[in-house]
């Protein structure tokens, strides 16, 4: 291990870092909404529907935060 | 048959597990070799090895049986996987960079070094260990099951003991370097018996399709197929989902064995891009409901009304013994492997970060033998935890979260805020334990906060506690830390 370095900046939070709670939004922020629809698409329940696609939602989202990252980067 | 099938299963993959260890045991020479891969793990690898915390007991057997009992509370499954990659994104690879930047490895030596202080990295690794023993405890429940079914007069205490035992045998004649095989025996092997399983299941429950499977369910117990479930007097309601889903995605990678992964990886691109594919994987869930939920129509009792045995049950009832054969010794591999990792993460962190810190002058040889020793204990540990134990796997998977999730405050804030001590980290620790194991706290706090999962609300006055304190303190106060 080396000395801890007291100049060193934490890095904290980016602009772009506010995309990440998108996720959050879909499946907790809308979980109440989702859970008092009656609608059954295709005879599945709404409410694990909604779960499902907020996970193809999430690779969405990372996936354009990763394309963005790769962007800044050949920018810089 | 089922016996035989097991032993095979378990027997062929530790065999594979010995051969494939013995090949490459020639390339580690240290403990960064051998704890970390070198630091050069690829994309693929390092998804195979977080994809395999997603088959895991807590899942297959935990999530499954949880559909059954209780129903639409089993969606948080859904919620683990994708919004762990989502903080996973931003957090793993700072992670990484830290800990590439100043050689550590374990999670005790990062709070060592960024809190500038030697008892703190003492502190962090004991509460690490109180966590993993717990996610042990998961694994022993598990291989508990399986041991039962296979020997069916064997009492409970007995069957822990021999889980524990085959547990300490896997970990000494396998060892962490051959856990990468059979982490991928028992991924695919999982795979193949989920999809097999899934194929059939319709028909074996005497429904046309998967999909008509979930109208009859939906329409024979519409209380199942949404919040607050089957049982609404427990309140596993919207509020416990958002708050256990919250709490779940802000520990995953505070683990102390996945917070290593995170040093393990090659590049933080590489992490960046397991974060963008992980999540896809835990659509398989699907599958793991599906299959609690069949077992609801066909109105298959657990043994014991015990949660955890509801698959094993349900694939004794309905299908051929091969096929429990297979599942069970396809599980005994899930609870085997993690639990060996868990087990040799316990022992590594309690060598180098609880017994070399203390005791500066022991040799190498011996503090070997503590870690080995330690691990023989903390097996022990979770065994006794089992004993006393009666929930079921997803609520000892939340307590295990719960207790990782008070060093969650002291991960966050070395990123975010700059005056944070190690006195203040300290002080939150032990506010989010009380809050958590003090009755007379817990009670209150399941007052204020009803529904909610406890560990966030312990983890939420772990946090006010260490940002308050950081700021009070004013700026280059002379910290607690002995000369």
């Amino acid at each position: 291990m080396t000395d801890p370095d007291d100049t060193e900046t934490p890095p904290g939070l980016k602009k772009a870092d506010l995309l990440l709670l998108l996720p959050f939004v879909w499946q907790l922020g809308f979980a109440p909404w989702a859970n008092d629809v009656e609608w059954r698409p295709v005879g599945l329940p709404f409410g694990m529907v909604w779960q499902m696609a907020g996970i193809v939602f999430a690779t969405a989202v990372l996936a354009l935060r990763f394309m963005l990252d790769r962007k800044l980067e050949d920018a810089a | 048959m089922i016996l035989a099938l097991i032993l095979l299963i378990v027997g062929g993959t530790v065999a594979g597990s010995m051969l494939y260890g013995r090949r490459k045991q020639k390339r580690a020479q240290n403990m960064e070799e051998w704890a970390l891969g070198g630091r050069k793990l690829g994309t693929l690898v390092f998804w195979f090895l977080n994809a395999g915390e997603i088959y895991t007991t807590f899942a297959v057997l935990g999530i499954s049986g949880f559909a059954w009992a209780y129903g639409a509370p089993a969606y948080l499954a859904f919620c683990s996987v994708s919004l762990s990659a989502a903080i996973g994104y931003w957090l793993t690879p700072l992670i990484h960079a830290y800990g590439r930047r100043h050689r550590l490895v374990t999670q005790a030596d990062f709070f060592a070094h960024r809190y500038n202080s030697r008892w703190l990295g003492v502190c962090i690794a004991a509460a690490g260990l109180i966590a993993l023993v717990v996610y042990v405890q998961i694994q022993v429940t598990a291989l508990t099951l399986v041991v039962r079914l296979a020997a069916p007069g064997v009492g409970q205490g007995a069957a822990a003991l021999v889980a524990v035992a085959l547990m300490l045998m896997f970990v000494f004649l396998a060892g962490l370097r051959s856990a990468a095989f059979a982490a991928g025996v028992k991924d695919i092997l999982m795979l193949v018996v989920v999809i097999a399983l899934a194929w059939t299941v319709a028909g074996v429950v005497g429904e046309t399709s998967v999909l008509d499977l979930f109208r009859t369910v939906g329409d024979r117990f519409p209380e199942a197929v949404r919040f607050p479930g089957l049982k609404p007097e427990l309140g596993l309601d919207v509020t416990w989902l958002v708050t256990s889903a919250l709490n779940v995605a802000l520990g995953t990678y505070v683990f102390p064995h996945m917070f290593q992964l995170c040093y393990s990886a090659d590049s933080g691109d590489t992490i960046r891009r397991n974060a963008v594919f992980q999540p896809i994987y835990s659509l398989s869930y699907f599958f793991i409901i599906l299959l609690g939920f069949a077992a609801l129509l066909a109105g298959t009792q657990a043994p014991g009304g015990d949660p955890n045995a509801l698959l094993l049950a349900f694939v004794g009832e309905r299908y051929p013994a091969w096929m429990l054969g297979v599942l069970a010794g396809t599980a005994s591999l899930l609870a085997l492997v993690p639990g060996s990792v868990l087990l040799l993460t316990c022992g590594a962190i309690f060598g180098r970060n609880i017994v070399r810190p203390l005791m500066p002058s022991i040799d190498d040889r011996t503090e070997l033998l503590a870690s080995r020793l330690a691990m023989v204990v903390f097996a022990a540990i979770a065994l006794y935890l089992t004993l006393g134990a009666s929930g079921s796997l997803v609520e000892i998977g939340l307590s295990a979260y719960a207790a990782i999730g008070m060093l969650a405050p002291g991960v966050y804030c070395a990123f975010l805020m700059r005056r944070v001590t190690a006195g203040a980290v300290l002080a939150g620790l032990v506010t989010g334990y009380a809050v958590m194991w003090v009755p007379a706290l817990s009670n209150l706090a399941a007052g204020w906060f009803p529904h909610w999962e406890a560990g966030l609300v312990a983890l939420l006055a772990n946090a006010a506690v260490t940002v308050g304190l950081s700021l009070a303190v004013p700026r280059k106060a002379p910290s607690l830390q002995p000369a």
